[in-house]
């Protein structure tokens, strides 16, 4: 039955029996659709409410297509993000010494394990400092988990291998904690683990690439000489006259001339040396050695 | 007070006060108990909704026991069927 608008009444006006039904009658019939025996809306359902979205509803999640809730599963898709709890001991205490939860502290990303008691920490390498990036944000990048630590700093945690399974109906994202933390990489249905005891080992081939140039020395030398020349003249002359008569008179006269000239050039001593020399090294890192990998650490 | 189902009014009927007290009075009061003077349902609570189960609304998360929001924590390991699914590619972090 449809609402019809309350007739205003007037004075001495005959109440017909059309009139209280459509006006009272039908109206309280509405007014009653939704009511239960208790005066109480039944529930939130097509038949009480002709609106069921919650978009005007307080203090509920409002997920967007991104992370639609579905099926008691949670996915964070298309521009949706998950951060996790950031600071000390983010765990949820249950009491009798069980915890659980997962959080970031530091530059370390913690858990709990499955155990609900042992406390786990990875150390992700750094990768990068993103500005604007929320700490303890956490997704899956490739065949890594990644996470912004409390300085905003993005990390990765490795995995090795691909001892865990893959599923067909695995959702690249998947996350969970067994002892250690596993994930579904981004792409495909690989499960990867988040630990793996590996030992070193060294690979059977390792070499390194070095050539030489060979030394070279170019060297001349430009002797030194020194000329000299003397030139040496002497020139001697005696003039003597006696006289024999009356008094006696000699007359010696001496002259001697001596010239001498020295004449001396000297060559420098010259050296010139130049060394050419070139080396050139490379080295292989393909060796074939397996790295060592046991994160993450148990903290205690 | 108890909803009475509106009598059906029959020609040349005497309105008498007991019919009205009845079937207006005390049934638009019954009405009124989930609406305020404005007419609209004061809250979403129960003194207004006998069940407030949100199973039938749509546009928001439909909770399970498996991964309530409880206290502030969103849990998602209990029950076999719960599962957590964390964002995948480059640079997922958020702002």
């Amino acid at each position: 039955m449809a609402w019809t608008a309350p007739r205003t009444w007037v004075a001495d006006e005959v109440a017909t029996a059309a009139l209280m039904n459509a006006h009272l009658r039908d109206n309280l019939e509405v007014l009653k659709v939704t009511r239960n025996a208790a005066g109480r809306i039944y529930d939130l359902s097509a038949a009480t409410l002709a609106n069921l979205s919650g978009a005007n509803v307080t203090g509920i999640v409002k997920p967007a297509g991104a992370n639609a809730f579905t099926a008691g599963r949670t996915r964070f898709l298309g521009s949706a993000r998950l951060v996790v709890p950031v600071g000390a001991d983010k765990y949820e205490d249950l009491g009798g010494g069980l915890r659980r939860g997962v959080w970031l502290e530091g530059d370390y990303l913690h858990h709990i394990a499955a155990n609900q008691s042992t406390e786990w920490r990875y150390l992700g390498a750094f990768v990068s400092a993103p500005a604007g990036a929320a700490p303890g944000s956490i997704w899956v990048e490739g065949e890594y988990l990644h996470y912004v630590d409390a300085a905003g700093d993005e990390r990765r945690c490795l995995s090795y291998g691909a001892s865990g399974h893959a599923d067909t109906a695995a959702q690249p994202g998947s996350i969970w904690v067994e002892t250690y933390w596993h994930w579904i990489q981004e792409t495909g249905t690989q499960e990867k683990p988040g630990h793996a005891d590996v030992a070193h080992s060294d690979g059977s081939v390792h070499y390194d690439e070095h050539a030489d140039v060979a030394h070279s020395d170019w060297h001349a030398d430009t002797g030194h000489a020194d000329s000299h020349s003397d030139e040496h003249s002497d020139s001697h002359g005696d003039a003597h006259l006696d006289k024999s008569t009356g008094d006696h008179q000699d007359s010696h006269t001496d002259w001697y001339g001596d010239k001498h000239g020295d004449d001396h050039t000297d060559t420098p001593h010259w050296d010139g040396h130049s060394d050419s020399h070139t080396d050139t090294h490379t080295d292989h890192n393909d060796h074939g050695d397996s790295i060592h990998y046991d994160a993450p650490e148990m903290v205690t | 007070m108890a909803w009475t189902t509106p009598k059906t009014w029959t020609i040349g009927e005497l309105v008498t006060a007991d019919d009205l007290n009845t079937h207006l009075r005390d049934n638009l009061s019954h009405l009124k108990v989930a609406v305020n003077d404005d007419g609209k349902i004061p809250a979403l609570s129960s003194t207004y909704i006998a069940d407030l189960s949100g199973l039938n609304l749509t546009g928001i998360a439909r909770l399970a026991a498996t991964n309530d929001f409880a206290d502030g924590v969103q849990d998602f390991s209990a029950g076999a069927g719960t599962r957590l699914v964390i964002p995948v590619g480059a640079d997922k972090w958020a702002t």
